[in-house]
């Protein structure tokens, strides 16, 4: 059921088998894999089942590394967590992001994809998208379903296809509220705020769970196993708050708490490409938005060469420069149909509000016109970011409504990526040219410089609590226990020790539902 | 962002060698009718080509002569003999994976900023000077 926290007498002392912090995509998943079986749950939401502004502003950080999204914005705390604003892009992780890489530093899981396997095929279902086999689709399958992709059919073996599957996309929120409402076993606490733990006296058995409610009661929820499941950075948060005066505590022994946030790097507009075959750019943009194909090169092409995993795409354009007011129109429609909002939203009002005559006049004669055939792609990557120890989460100085510290996100790249990116281009040309692809022409320099200013975060935070057998190196074991506890989890992105190039989502449910199976066994 | 020209250019010579050349069969052998015959790979956007040949040559062996471009694009007498004999369709399938193979092992050329194989380089160089 769904309870509003701040209603429950002040002081309440709440019991539970297992007491899960955050009810986004991991907390909302595994609350549900427990429906209907005889352990009781609670599920602690921030937020309530709307928008509230001061409920959001405990999500306010400040970002002290390289550029990234306004950390209030970029969370959502209410019921569905971020699934309320995700583009329900889904593709599983590659086998190769779960190995040992020499040449990428820090890589590698505690086990292999096949572990996941099960989970994943489980996890379609709860985003709600087609058969987990649609993943494997190879060049004949894509090309069979859309001619137009043959203009980016590579043919040499070394470059494989990489199909997207889209969730509708699934908000958890309104998706799974009712369900969750109706399920007697699970109690959902909304405008319930994790504002501390207390512990045995070892220091390393989590007893109870303290809760603030804004301008309300303060609470307890005691239980027999704790599950954080509040985000990338709000769970290295409440980790570091949790710590205690030494910070040593809460796996954080060996000050890996916070440590190697990572991104998926977007770099934009690296070259362009004059294809040998050209569709109908109609035909192309439609079959992209029934699920994206991207090209990558294969485990052994990327052993070969030393690459990094990452996601080619081609966006098809018309000939010639589009002024800035048509191609913000174009952003925005894109915004429509796939039902986000893109980035830079009010720049792109602006430009399309600044030339409002010539943009109804394109719009015009795009409706009035037949289909033209695409002049030239753009080629962009979404590549893994190198794991890096100094890029980190850490508190900060100015606290929120409860008195806790508010995060510091110092997000860094490094050389390493920018190395890794010219490689990697270097590479795709060859095999374009390899395959009779068309012509290219790369637009950025030799050495990369000013790559900076060409890349952004793909909102997808990764990291900072990752997995690893070794607590030196790692915050979690491989069943996402924190090292050094014997019963607080972690579930959600910030256990990825790599991120490979695949939208996150789809396997923070995964991953959700495996900790579900493994906490059923541990609470039997 | 390309310009119209530009976008055309590079569209006329993505395919590299367009299909519906004559399969004549010449018997010239000589440097100047090789290139000739070369020049027939590209019916329509010989003038393209040369474009880029100008821009190869002074960015790539400059003072490379055009026997020696051609030595280079036929370095054993089968693919010189191929040139001067073949049928034009056998030449340019000849050509293409010549090109494909120089992409794939990493032999480009990039000027300013549109990848090249060095064949290609080689061709539109001998050409510019045809």
């Amino acid at each position: 059921m769904l309870v509003d926290a701040r209603k429950l007498p002040s002081g309440s002392r709440l019991t539970a088998a297992i007491c899960v912090i955050g009810a986004g995509a991991a907390g909302i998943t595994l609350a549900r894999e427990f429906a209907g079986t005889a352990a009781d749950i609670i599920v602690l939401e921030s937020g309530g089942t709307a928008y509230d502004s001061a409920t959001q502003a405990l999500a306010r950080g400040k970002n002290v590394g390289y550029e990234y999204f306004d950390l209030e914005g970029e969370r959502i705390r209410q019921l569905g967590g971020c699934t309320g604003h995700w583009g329900g892009e889904c593709r599983p992780l590659d086998p190769e992001d779960f190995s040992v890489r020499d040449w990428v530093p820090h890589s590698g899981w505690p086990f292999g994809r096949t572990e996941l396997e099960p989970y994943y095929r489980r996890a379609t279902k709860v985003v709600e998208i087609g058969e987990y086999d649609r993943f494997q689709a190879d060049w004949d399958e894509i090309t069979g379903a859309h001619e137009a992709f043959q203009a980016i059919r590579f043919t040499t073996g070394d470059i494989n296809p990489r199909q997207f599957q889209n969730s509708p996309p699934t908000r958890m929120g309104t998706r799974y509220g009712p369900e969750l409402d109706a399920a007697k076993n699970i109690r959902v606490l909304l405008n319930a705020n994790l504002v501390g733990f207390e512990t045995g006296d070892d220091g390393k058995t989590v007893t109870a769970a303290k809760v603030g409610c804004l301008g309300g009661p303060s609470l307890t929820v005691t239980a027999r196993a704790f599950v954080l499941a509040a985000g990338t950075i709000e769970n290295a948060r409440l980790l570091l708050v949790a710590s205690g005066p030494d910070g040593k505590g809460f796996g954080n022994e060996h000050g890996m708490v916070g440590r190697f946030f990572q991104e998926h790097i977007a770099h934009r507009e690296l070259a362009h490409m004059v294809p040998a075959s050209k569709p109908q750019i109609t035909a192309y943009k439609e079959a992209m938005q029934q699920g994206s194909v991207a090209a990558a090169f294969t485990e052994a092409a990327q052993r070969e060469r030393q690459l990094p995993n990452f996601l080619i795409f081609f966006d098809a354009y018309l000939t010639g420069s589009e002024p800035p007011p048509i191609r913000s129109f174009k952003a925005l429609v894109g915004g429509v149909r796939e039902q986000t909002v893109p980035d830079r939203f009010w720049t792109h009002v602006g430009n399309v509000m600044s030339d409002l005559p010539g943009v109804t006049r394109y719009a015009f004669r795009r409706l009035s016109t037949p289909d033209e055939t695409v002049g030239y792609f753009e080629i962009g990557f979404v590549a893994e970011q190198v794991p890096n120890p100094d890029s980190r989460v850490r508190l900060g100085s100015e606290r929120d409504a409860f008195g806790l510290p508010l995060v510091e996100l110092d997000w860094q790249l490094t050389d390493l990526d920018r190395v890794f990116m010219l490689r990697a281009l270097d590479h795709t040309v060859r095999e374009i040219g390899a395959s009779g692809l068309g012509r290219v022409k790369i637009v950025i320099p030799e050495n990369g410089d000013g790559w900076l200013d060409r890349i952004s975060a793909s909102h997808h935070p990764m990291g900072t609590t990752r997995m690893h057998s070794d607590p030196r190196h790692g915050v979690v074991d491989a069943n996402c226990r924190v090292h050094g506890m014997t019963n607080l989890y972690v579930a959600s992105a910030s256990v990825f020790p790599c991120s490979g190039a695949g939208s996150p989502t789809y396997t923070v449910v995964t991953l959700a539902i495996r900790l579900a199976d493994h906490l059923k066994q541990q609470i039997a | 962002m390309f310009s119209r020209r530009q976008i055309m250019a590079g569209a006329l010579v993505a395919p590299f060698f367009p299909a519906g050349l004559t399969s004549a069969h010449d018997t010239v052998s000589d440097t100047a009718a090789c290139c000739a015959r070369l020049a027939r790979l590209f019916p329509e956007s010989l003038d393209a080509v040369r474009g880029l040949g100008v821009l190869c040559r002074t960015c790539d062996q400059p003072s490379a002569s055009r026997t020696d471009l051609l030595d280079a694009l036929c370095p054993d007498p089968s693919a010189r003999a191929l040139v001067a004999h073949g049928p034009d369709d056998v030449i340019r399938r000849w050509a293409d994976a010549k090109i494909r193979t120089d992409f794939a092992e990493g032999r480009v050329v990039r000027v300013d900023g549109w990848v090249f194989s060095e064949t290609e380089i080689r061709l539109f160089s001998l050409l510019a000077g045809a």
